[in-house]
């Protein structure tokens, strides 16, 4: 590099010279002047000789300074966080990329370098870039979206901004992607959603926060004070950033007199401070030149040049980045609006650990001034941060120059900070995203999960959170505590509760959800049997709050997964019980501890003739009893009652229109689970028709008792009298007397035949018919 | 021949035909006839208190009769006889065939036979001939 001046050097030297020579050469031999030639030549050679060394002296001072902000230049592309890469215009062939590309890309330099632009852009795009390059224009412009492929075949949307550049000599054209895919996709899932408009707008922030850096790329000019000697050099080039003309007697004082006067304290702070400490500063000022305000970044540090202490910087005209901006900003979706109101608070630590920068949002995050801290060391600005859990990713990140991200917890401030930290070429850079407002949220909502969590394990339920988006179904430990199912199924699809439900509940089942979910209300609950992971079915009851997003669509479920099987089983028992005991033939009342109706079954109102109404509340007795009832079986049955014990009598009962019948009564008092006396159930059998066949059989034993009396002895006395009598005639030889004899056996065989009419009379009075008279 | 018997019977007809059936045997020289267990019991009241007087040596005893059965009569006798009256033994009879009065009857040591009636003259030598023997006893 350091060659150009001196070629410049010599061509105006030999032109010099050959000039000096020729021309007093032609003055002595063609006009004859011959006045001291030699000391002619002498001393334009002497001028010659020493204005060229003058030059030489000056070019090359000029370009150091050149080659001095190519340093920097470099740097900027080398260290710029996106991706960036310089192409030759005439073939877009790559000259040069940084590693954010190399990484991004997954292209190695060397491949990059073998690769032309084309090779980046899906066939769809090619037309639109060939086209793009055509119109390139020689001044910083962007570009707008691009879809760019990777080496892995994967589709990322990138911005754009370039530049033109010169490489080498050759016309290219600096090209800085920013990745914004996830944007993009996110803005076309849910542009209208604000809370993730405004999560994009973060995002995009950051990037813009970025992308600042890679801006300085744009209009620099670099400058260098020389303390010792009070000498400015380089205003000059800042001028030259914005004025087309050559005004090169303008001076920087008259450069630092256009500042804007609101802005020149600032400056001036900043001045003194890089004087002062020569640490890095940075200050944005806006002057008026030319009726037109003009924006200047200014950077400025402290370094030494040939072992002297000198200051230099660069100034930056962002003044067109300014305007793009507000265009942007002007033309610009409602998205785009709103990034100027977020953004991520940025601080720059030095390898010093003294702060170099920070950003309006730091300012406005942590409530302090930029004023008050730049230059500090950080510990002195936050003597708590050596306790942050994260402080060792601060470490690294200088240290070791990795990339980290983290959340941590800054209780300073009682913030919660989403924190990216990168490495830069100074130091660190960490970018503060406040996420307070969500940690908030979801400390919240574990605080709920956990007293939820306390609460459920003491109920039959499982708890889910239904993704209605993936259709992913997340469960607490009550699957594995109420249905078995272990921690291999915390997360399962939809389609493994589908499997689950019973088949006969399942198509049921599944509509219900659908509908559930579909026709806008917040509450659904569904019953159908659930399959335990031992292949055992249990009833469930299904239930699940719909929770909906922004535009009333639903998300989300959180529900849970009751067991009510011995409920429902215990249900159906008592229904089958119940459908028993109406169906059944026997009477059944149902008594309260002090005896009175609380339940009759059906048959009851057609034995009796009574409904419930007529006979809740009352007494059985008191509305059954009546003339005939057999007081002695009542009193048992009060007694009975009273001391709470079984027991089963027959009585006499009478219907609602007075009809009398035999009712079989067995009665038992009735317990619940905890052996408190509930009541009493009795079980009635009407036994009319019996009872009465009893008494008929009574009268039929009775009577034949008596006809068997009759025959052993009424039938036998006249019998053995006859006999008796045959006996004496059979011994006595007297005819007077055997004639007496045979007038007593006639006698007796007539009492004989009384007493046998007698007792037909009796026979035939059991079947109803006359005797045979 | 047997000194004194004792006939308790209610039936007026029953007790004529047996006098009858008695005497024609000569089956004993005084008859005396008692209408049913009440009386019987008074008679042998008045037999313990009466030291000159004679226990009949048999007793014809009916089941059936009002006021005292035989049965309860028996149960009244048992204890007395073997003190008061050694030499008195009973002979029941009754119109019933029923096979439990057997029975019953062998448990009083006082008896020597259940009859069904009607007595026959064989029955009247049957307890001529125990009485003779019973008597060779003592």
């Amino acid at each position: 590099m350091l060659r150009i001046p001196l070629r410049i050097s010599l061509i105006y030297f030999i032109v010099g010279t050959t000039w000096i020579v020729t021309t007093d050469l032609l003055l002595h031999f063609v006009f004859q002047i011959d006045r001291g030639l030699t000391v002619a030549i002498a001393k334009g050679l002497l001028f010659v000789t020493v204005s060229s060394l003058l030059l030489y002296l000056l070019s090359r001072r000029n370009y150091r300074q050149l080659s001095q902000s190519e340093k920097q230049y470099r740097a900027l592309f080398e260290n710029n966080p996106s991706p960036t890469w310089i192409y030759k215009l005439s073939d877009l062939r790559f000259l040069a990329v940084n590693d954010a590309a190399v990484q991004k890309y997954g292209y190695s330099q060397e491949e990059f370098l073998s690769m032309t632009c084309l090779e980046l852009r899906p066939p769809e795009e090619m037309e639109r870039f060939l086209n793009f390059v055509g119109t390139y224009q020689q001044e910083y412009m962007s570009a707008g979206t691009w879809r760019h492929l990777l080496k892995n075949g994967q589709t990322i949307y990138t911005t754009i901004n370039t530049y033109p550049v010169d490489f080498d000599g050759e016309e290219a054209a600096l090209v800085i992607a920013q990745d914004i895919t996830k944007q993009i996709e996110k803005e076309r899932e849910a542009e209208q959603k604000n809370q993730e408009l405004e999560k994009l707008n973060e995002k995009l922030l950051e990037k813009r926060e970025r992308l600042r850096y890679v801006q300085k790329l744009a209009k620099v000019a670099g400058w260098e004070y020389y303390p010792d000697e009070d000498q400015l050099v380089g205003a000059d080039e800042i001028l030259s950033l914005f004025s087309h003309e050559d005004q090169g007697a303008l001076t920087y004082a008259e450069l630092f007199e256009a500042i804007v006067p609101e802005d020149l304290p600032r400056v001036l702070r900043a001045n003194k401070q890089l004087l002062r400490t020569g640490q890095k500063t940075e200050v944005s000022y806006r002057i008026r030149w030319e009726e037109q305000i003009r924006y200047l970044r200014q950077v400025g540090e402290a370094d030494l040049l040939d072992g002297e202490r000198i200051l230099r910087g660069m100034v930056q005209d962002v003044t067109a980045m300014k305007k793009m901006e507000d265009e942007r900003d002007q033309v610009g979706s409602t998205l785009r609006r709103t990034l100027d109101s977020i953004t991520d608070g940025v601080i720059e630590l030095d390898r010093t650990w003294r702060v170099t920068r920070i950003n309006k949002a730091f300012e406005r995050l942590l409530d302090i001034e930029a004023g008050n801290v730049v230059g500090l060391a950080v510990l002195d600005v936050f003597p708590d941060a050596v306790s942050l859990r994260s402080y060792p990713e601060y470490t690294n990140a200088m240290e070791k120059g990795s990339v980290s991200r983290f959340e941590e917890y800054y209780a300073g401030r009682d913030k919660w900070f989403f924190v990216t930290v990168i490495p830069t070429q100074e130091g660190i850079a960490a970018y503060f995203q406040d996420i307070t407002e969500r940690k908030k949220h979801e400390e919240q909502a574990r605080i709920w999960l956990h007293r939820y969590e306390s609460v459920a394990k003491a109920t039959r339920e499982a708890i889910f959170d239904f993704d209605l988006t993936t259709m992913i179904l997340v469960w607490n430990q009550g699957l594995e505590r109420i249905y078995g199912y272990g921690p291999e199924y915390h997360e399962t699809p939809l389609s493994w509760w589908e499997e689950r439900v019973h088949p006969d509940d399942r198509h049921r089942a599944s509509k219900s959800l659908n509908e559930g979910i579909s026709n806008g209300s917040t509450f659904w609950s569904e019953q159908y049997r659930f399959r335990c992971a031992n292949g055992v079915y249990k009833y469930v009851e299904d239930s699940g709050h719909i929770i909906f997003d922004s535009n009333q669509e639903a998300v989300r479920m959180i529900g849970s997964l009751r067991d009510i099987d011995d409920l429902t089983r215990a249900n159906a028992e008592n229904k089958r019980l119940a459908e028993i005991i109406t169906k059944v033939n026997n009477v059944v009342v149902i008594t309260d501890v002090e005896g009175r109706i609380n339940y009759i079954n059906p048959r009851f109102t057609e034995v009796t003739g009574y409904t419930f109404e007529e006979v809740a509340g009352r007494k059985p007795g008191e509305v059954l009893q009546g003339p005939e009832s057999d007081l002695e079986v009542v009193r048992h049955m009060g007694e009975s009652l009273r001391e709470r014990q079984y027991f089963s009598v027959e009585i006499i009962n009478y219907t609602k229109d007075g009809r009398k019948y035999w009712m079989h009564v067995d009665c038992t008092p009735i317990y619940d689970d905890f052996g408190n006396h509930q009541g009493f159930i009795a079980i009635q059998n009407e036994v009319t028709e019996r009872k009465e066949k009893e008494v008929l059989l009574q009268e039929h034993v009775r009577v034949l008792k008596e006809i068997s009396w009759l025959n052993s002895h009424e039938i036998r006395r006249p019998v053995t009298e006859i006999m008796g009598l045959m006996y004496l005639i059979k011994d006595t030889d007297c005819d007077e007397e055997k004639n007496e004899l045979y007038g007593l056996v006639n006698e007796a065989a007539h009492n004989l035949d009384r007493i046998v009419r007698e007792v037909a009379v009796k026979a035939y009075s059991l079947y109803g018919e006359k005797g045979f008279s | 021949m047997i000194n004194n018997l004792l006939i308790i019977e209610d039936e007026e007809d029953t007790v004529g035909i047996l006098k009858r059936l008695l005497s024609a045997n000569h089956f004993a020289k005084n008859i005396h006839v008692l209408r049913n267990g009440k009386e019987g019991v008074d008679y042998f009241e008045a037999l313990a208190a009466d030291k000159n007087g004679t226990a009949p040596e048999l007793v014809l005893l009916d089941i059936y009769m009002p006021e005292m059965t035989g049965w309860d009569f028996l149960d009244w006798f048992t204890y007395r006889y073997k003190n008061d009256f050694p030499n008195t033994s009973v002979c029941m009879i009754t119109v019933s065939d029923d096979p439990q009065y057997q029975q019953r009857a062998s448990r009083y040591s006082c008896v020597v036979e259940l009859i069904q009636k009607p007595l026959s003259r064989q029955h009247l030598s049957y307890l001529r001939n125990f009485q003779i023997h019973r008597k060779r006893l003592y």
